[in-house]
Formats: structure tokens, sequence, C-alpha cells
């Protein structure tokens, strides 16, 4: 009788750690889905503002090949910003923003022109995580609505001065 | 040396016992412990991430404040009536994991500065406002909950022409 119980407390004992440990695993999985909210996109912000606040100009277009032919501008759900630059020397400098979705993976490339032609290959990479990026002006601003993984969404603004 | 004598029969009887119910109560207690760690940090988690999300909103409304045709905020209808007309509307501010959608109230309303002629809603006059100037600050409220806490944030843009 006593070892039954014995037994059947332990065995409650080790349930209860098992419980215990899933519930865990859970609670860590919630937390790093919360993960792109909290760390990328606030860094794809200060990077995507301080590439955009130094240009003169900017236009948005629906896709990156638009971008780089300067046809087609959008207003809306565009998917790339094209960037004009003066430099000191009263010359211009182009560059684009872009979010292209590549073999099922998205990111948000920096294209630089070199001053003949646009490289096929993205200068640098700002973020391989959002799941969409899009551009708008409709307001007059410049919206950057970044969406993570996990349909999580935040709008910045690109022009905020 | 002395050797002890051990434990036998009757007094052996019941440990098993003790130590499973010891054993639970440890359980237990580093279950609630666990418990109140993951209420702490899921909670700062939000915390952080509904900051980001209405902090970037009010950058939004700056940069509206900002660009804003200075005629255009002083006509009936703007997203700016003259105090005491406050405008407020429920907001999107974001869309946490999963697709909820995170929600404020924004109220906007403008001054003009006691300065101003009185034909743009000061009191001043040709003598004291020679140069016609005019100024209006335009102020957004963004109220929004975090738990069960109440959150109220700022914004003015001062408008000179």
């Amino acid at each position: 009788m006593e070892l039954t119980l014995a037994m059947t407390l332990g065995m409650g004992v080790m349930a209860t750690a098992v419980v215990m440990l899933q519930q865990h695993a859970s609670f860590n999985r919630l937390i790093n889905q919360f993960s792109f909210l909290r760390d990328e996109a606030p860094m794809i912000n200060v990077l995507m503002e301080r590439v955009i606040q130094r240009a003169d100009a900017y236009r948005i277009y629906a896709s990156l090949d638009d971008a780089k032919g300067r046809t087609n501008a959008v207003n809306t759900g565009g998917s790339a910003v094209w960037l004009q630059y003066r430099n000191p020397d009263g010359s211009q400098r182009e560059a684009i923003i872009s979010y292209e979705v590549s073999g099922g993976e998205g990111s948000l490339d920096y294209y630089d022109f070199d001053g003949t032609s646009w490289p096929g290959a993205p200068s640098w990479v700002i973020s391989a995580q959002p799941g969409n990026v899009s551009f708008a002006n409709d307001t007059g601003v410049l919206l950057i609505t970044v969406t993570g993984p996990n349909s999580e969404e935040i709008t910045y603004v690109g022009n905020s001065k | 040396m002395t050797i002890l004598p051990t434990k036998t029969g009757a007094a052996m009887r019941g440990s098993l016992v003790l130590e499973a119910a010891i054993g639970y109560g440890v359980l237990l207690v580093v279950a609630l412990l666990m418990l109140k760690a993951s209420r702490t940090v899921a909670a700062a988690q939000q915390w952080t991430v509904r900051q980001a999300m209405t902090d970037a909103y009010m950058t939004r409304e700056t940069a509206l404040g900002t660009r804003w045709p200075f005629d255009d905020f002083k006509l009936n209808g703007s997203p700016w009536p003259t105090y005491p007309s406050i405008d407020e509307e429920t907001v999107v501010v974001g869309r946490m994991p999963g697709g909820n959608t995170v929600t404020a109230t924004i109220r906007r309303t403008k001054y003009p500065a006691p300065e101003n002629l009185v034909t743009a809603g000061g009191a001043g006059t040709e003598s004291t406002n020679p140069a016609q100037t005019e100024a209006w600050k335009l102020q957004s409220l963004l109220l929004f909950q975090v738990g069960d806490r109440d959150y109220v944030k700022s914004r003015t843009v001062l408008r000179v022409r």
C-alpha cells in the first residue's frame, strides 16, 4: 500500500516536471515570436532613416526593375524606392532600396548605382527577415510598412524631418 | 571507530512518501517562480513593442504636421481643428505576431499664437505684429493602453510664416 502510494507520487512528480518543461518551451516560442518587432524592425528603421533622410529626392516603384528603369511610379503598395543624392561637388548619385523575394526568401536590399549601370546583386542586404516591406506616400510622407515572419507589422516614416 | 546502527524496518516505513511529498513541494515552488518570471518577461516585452509602435506612429504625426500645407491645415475639416475643437479617431498603430491589430486613439488640435493678428486667431494688431507673422501649434495626442495602464504621448509642431 505504501509502496503503491510512493510510486504514484513519484510518477506524479515526474509528470509535473515534464509538463513544466513543455510550458517553458512554449513560453520560449512565444517570446521568440516577438523578436522581429523587438530586435530586427528597429534596426531596419535606423538604417532606412539614415539612408533615406540624406536623399534629396525619392520616388516609389512597384518593382526593382521599374525603379531601375524609372518607369511606372506608384503612390502606394510599392516594393522599391529610388533615391537621389546630391554630392558636394554638385554631381548626383542614385540608389534603390527594394524588397525582393528570391527562392522563397524575402530580403530588403540596397543597390548603389555606379554611374553607368545598376549592379545585378545587392550592394548590401539591409535585412533578410521581413515577410514584406511596402512603401507609400499617399499621405504626403514616405511610409514604410514592415511585415514580419509572423504577420506582425509596424509602419515607420522615411522622411520624418 | 564506531559504526552507527542503520535504521531498518519500522524506522524506514513512510520515508518514500515523505520524499515524494518534499519533491512535490519543491516542484510547486519552482513552478510558481517560473510563472512569475514568465509573466514579468512577457509584460516587459509587450510594453517595449507597444512603445515602439506608438513612437513610430507619433513620428508620422510629426512628419504630417511639418509637411501639411499652411493654408490647408487652417481650413475647416483639416486634421487639426482649432482648439477647443478636437478631432478624435481610432487608429491602427501596428499588428502583433499572429496579426492582431494594436489600436490607439489619436486626438488633434491646433492653437494660434496670441501675437497672431485677429484674422489669424490671435489678439495682435498691426502695431504689435507689423510683419503679420503667423504661428500655429499643431498638437497630436496618442492615447493607448498597455496592460491595465493608460499612456499618452504628445507631439507638437510649430508652424510659422
